[in-house]
């Protein structure tokens, strides 16, 4: 088995037993996600940049060139945002909601097919932005979503005025929704940048392979339309923001068949 | 060097006669000093606050232990002037390593009125600070205090002790945090003007929420009140006008009838853009708030008797803690190189029991 695969396996191992040792804590009544938890999550995301860099090596581009690559790409690009924000707010708790989505994504990447590389052809600037800047606001959606279930479960909870554990290390609810909403902006920026990238791409026929891009730039540019002009109630732009995220990921599903 | 804990506190004594048998901060340092130079004390610690006065000595030796005891109740008396007996169960005392053991759990928070909580620790910190600024302590009692910090931080942090708001107001700030994270700036608004309004909003305001108006139907009391917490008054009549800026609304008015309805909320809840909580407390009884209210996005209702069961949950979580806490602490006494029950099993003439008055 070549090594980059072997190091895909072993990142997902450790986005497995990132959340069954965050979860333990939880049962466990720990009041803070366990070290541990970070550390495998860290791990993970080594043994991706490791994958990426070698693959890279290999097809000397962005290595997104087969759906295998393009999924473990989105889970990497998820990792890298998760460290970003969890780290600036101290959610570390976002680490338990991020390792089973970052986990299902591994896991489709390792059940997706992975031909050899293509014929390396000259690599063009607006493509690989394209490509990179694109799959970069996947993993924005991506965290907005998770976002937005932590936002619905707590939610849940104080509607109900049923408290535990979890509800003492969810951050505020108030935060959540900040960064839901500025997670969505800032994925929706990136997305337009890769679409403007893409048109400025040697390619004849735009506009053929971006259709599901197109429809993904339309549900988030649409909740950010509605949201700046009517506002969107916070309930209402958590469960948005999760349902809204169903479109990449079914996008990924139908590039990785 | 046998360590011997002498005091009073909130289990042994009622506040009649703590209120007579307690030292200034100020005082604290100065005290400490004066009890090293009675004969057999070396080292002292005076620890004094509304629910407890405690004094932890380092003796010479355990054949002095009875006589340092005799010599520090005799200085206490002509201290505070006791004439009279207080009863026999006033005044504890603990040696050796049960002292050890009742100084760790004063300092988790464990022997305090309300179970876990956290300013004990800073007042023992700030009594031994006092102590040793005065050359009241040495060896022993550095190390042994040090290891008081040490234990009750374990405690604090490996444990649930902590967790969980006990009291009304307690949890009103807590789901504030809750909500909105940092309360600094949050504007609150109060309907009527009754005490426990007063005192939640009061434990807001300490928590960093700036802007208070008050709204009640006596309008004269409403300005009284709002100067009292440097707010502002408004008609009640008005209440509906400005409860889009409003982040908490807490309502306590006698009415016999529900105020605030889900449509009195529709439009002010549409003013706000930035799809902020608004948390509203109804301390009423009978309910000033419908309950229909708490089923608007954003709006989260909390009436009395919820408040009342999550600050019961908090108290029986923190119930449920003090074993594990024990253990702990059990542990680190065992683990304790000082005060060994080896070196000096029982200290003669003094049982580790609470016992006799002063």
């Amino acid at each position: 088995m070549p090594i980059d695969r072997i190091y895909v396996y072993l990142a997902t191992a450790c986005f497995f037993g990132g959340f069954v040792f965050a979860l333990q804590a939880l049962r466990g009544n720990q009041s803070r996600t366990p070290r541990i938890n970070l550390s495998v999550m860290g791990v993970g995301f080594i043994l991706q940049c490791l994958f990426l860099a070698e693959r890279g090596r290999a097809v000397k581009q962005c290595p997104v060139t087969n759906t295998f690559e393009l999924l473990v790409f989105v889970a990497w690009c998820l990792v890298l945002l998760y460290f970003v924000i969890g780290a600036t707010y101290r959610w570390s708790l976002l680490g338990l909601f991020t390792a089973p989505l970052t986990f299902l994504l591994q896991l489709m990447a390792i059940l997706a097919p992975d031909p050899p590389p293509p014929v390396i052809g000259p690599v063009h600037f607006w493509n690989e932005l394209h490509k990179s800047v694109s799959l970069l606001s996947y993993g924005a959606f991506g965290l907005a979503c998770v976002a937005g279930v932590m936002f619905l479960i707590q939610d849940h909870q104080l509607k109900k005025r049923r408290l535990n554990t979890l509800s003492f290390n969810l951050p505020p609810i108030h935060y959540l929704h900040q960064a839901t909403r500025r997670l969505i902006l800032f994925g929706f920026v990136l997305l337009s940048v890769g679409i403007i990238a893409a048109f400025l791409m040697e390619r004849s026929n735009p506009g053929h392979s971006l259709a599901p891009v197109y429809v993904i730039w339309a549900i988030y540019g649409g909740m950010v339309c509605y949201d700046f002009t009517r506002g969107m109630s916070a309930r209402k732009g958590a469960i948005a923001s999760v349902l809204a995220f169903v479109a990449p990921l079914v996008t990924l599903w139908i590039f990785a068949h | 060097m046998p360590l011997l804990c002498l005091g009073l506190s909130h289990k042994t004594a009622p506040v009649e006669i703590r209120e007579t048998v307690a030292f200034t901060p100020k005082e604290l340092g100065p005290v400490a000093r004066e009890l090293t130079d009675l004969p057999g004390i070396n080292e002292a610690v005076v620890v004094s606050t509304c629910n407890r006065m405690e004094m932890y000595l380092g003796i010479d030796s355990r054949e002095l232990a009875q006589e340092a005891r005799s010599q520090a109740e005799s200085w206490l008396r002509r201290r505070f002037g006791i004439e009279q007996d207080f009863p026999a169960e006033t005044f504890f005392h603990h040696a050796g390593p049960e002292g050890v053991r009742h100084l760790f759990a004063v300092a988790s928070g464990l022997d305090s009125m309300v179970l876990g909580e956290t300013e004990i620790f800073g007042q023992i910190k700030d009594a031994y600070r006092a102590a040793h600024e005065h050359g009241a302590t040495s060896r022993n009692l550095n190390k042994l205090f040090q290891e008081a910090f040490r234990v009750g931080k374990l405690v604090r942090n490996t444990t649930e002790i902590q967790r969980g708001s006990t009291s009304v107001g307690a949890v009103a700030v807590e789901l504030a945090e809750k909500l909105f994270g940092d309360l600094a700036g949050c504007q609150v608004m109060l309907l009527g003007a009754g005490e426990i309004s007063r005192r939640t909003a009061q434990s807001l305001q300490s928590r960093g929420a700036s802007s208070i108006i008050v709204s009640n139907r006596n309008y004269d009391r409403a300005v009284e009140f709002a100067a009292e917490m440097k707010g502002r008054a408004l008609a009640f009549d008005d209440w509906q006008k400005e409860v889009h800026a409003v982040d908490i609304l807490i309502s306590g008015t006698s009415a016999p009838h529900t105020i605030v309805h889900p449509e009195d909320l529709h439009a002010p809840l549409r003013r706000r853009s930035n799809g902020r909580p608004l948390f509203i407390i109804d301390i009423a009884v009978p309910r000033d708030v419908d309950p229909a209210v708490n089923d608007l996005d954003s709006v989260y209702l909390f009436d009395i008797d919820a408040l009342e069961k999550i600050a019961d949950e908090g108290r029986q979580r923190r119930q449920r803690e003090m074993h594990r806490c024990e253990e702990i602490i059990a542990e680190h006494v065992r683990a304790s190189a000082i005060f060994r029950p080896t070196t000096h099993p029982k200290l003669p003439g003094i049982d580790p029991a609470p016992s006799q008055s002063c």
